[in-house]
């Protein structure tokens, strides 16, 4: 098990095929760090979905549009960097769907950060110039189920 | 992780009407478009209950839950039944975070959903409608 810090990084076109090729690599690279596969389950779903929301809502599936992943290992847990340039949106503040409406009334998109913000611990955007930056923190041991 | 889709259709003529998908590997952002393509010739009227056997499946993201809200939906629509069986563990866990299948018949394994069909199946038998 490596003892310092280390990053998976990729730079990936808007598609749906980029989205599945980020979410195998973030996989192996979890595996490769002993991540639990409960752990690793996790972190490969937020990264299909937030990852989805920059290709189809962010880039409408734009394949010029760019896309930075970053996985960083820190300790037991797993910091993950989301950096588009498409047009400004932060997706905390975004309207969450009422779970309450049925749900094909619900917001395109919203199911989506349900999940990032049920199995994640730290949710962090910024807008850095012509960037979105959008950071999450998952850690190793939990107690939330 | 690709996705296999298997479609049944009952040959039991007490079944008829009758649809069991197997899936097997992933549902999500890129592979839900395929599920949604294999789904569309099914959306029949004659279709009355839609089985999704999940036992394979080990992973499902938003995109997916939403081709199968659609399945759902149609069904739902027709009065039919819809149903997940042998959900993986984090599957189960994923579509209970969402709440997005409300009134959706799950089951953990064949055995009970198909004691759930015969006594549904009973139920019209004795409540004297054509099936």
């Amino acid at each position: 098990m490596p003892s310092q810090a280390s990053q998976l990084e990729l730079e990936l076109r808007a598609s749906r095929d980029e989205v599945a090729r980020a979410t195998e690599a973030v996989r192996l690279y979890c595996a490769a760090h002993g991540a639990a596969e409960e752990l690793i389950h996790d972190l490969c779903l937020a990264v299909d979905e937030v990852l989805a929301n920059i290709v189809l809502h962010g880039y409408a599936a734009d394949p010029a549009g760019r896309i930075e992943l970053r996985v960083t290992a820190e300790g037991s847990g797993y910091k993950l960097d989301f950096i588009d340039r498409a047009p400004p949106f932060n997706p905390l503040t975004a309207t969450p769907p009422d779970l309450a409406v049925p749900p094909e009334e619900r917001t395109i998109g919203g199911l989506g950060m349900v999940l990032v913000r049920a199995l994640m611990d730290g949710l962090a955007y910024a807008r850095e110039g012509d960037a979105n930056h959008l950071t999450l923190h998952r850690e190793g041991a939990r107690s939330k189920g | 992780m690709p996705l296999d889709i298997r479609v049944t259709q009952d040959k039991d003529p007490r079944n008829s009407g009758r649809v069991r998908v197997a899936l097997d590997g992933s549902l999500d952002t890129a592979t839900s478009p395929d599920l949604e393509k294999a789904l569309q010739p099914l959306y029949v009227r004659q279709l009355r209950v839609l089985v999704f056997d999940l036992a394979g499946l080990r992973f499902l993201s938003s995109a997916g839950i939403r081709v199968l809200m659609t399945a759902r939906k149609e069904l739902t629509d027709h009065d039919g039944s819809f149903i997940l069986t042998n959900l993986q563990p984090q599957i189960a866990k994923v579509i209970e975070i969402v709440k997005a299948l409300p009134g959706v018949s799950i089951f953990r394994n064949d055995a009970e959903m198909d004691a759930y069909l015969a006594a549904m199946q009973k139920k019209v038998v004795e409540g004297g409608q054509a099936s």
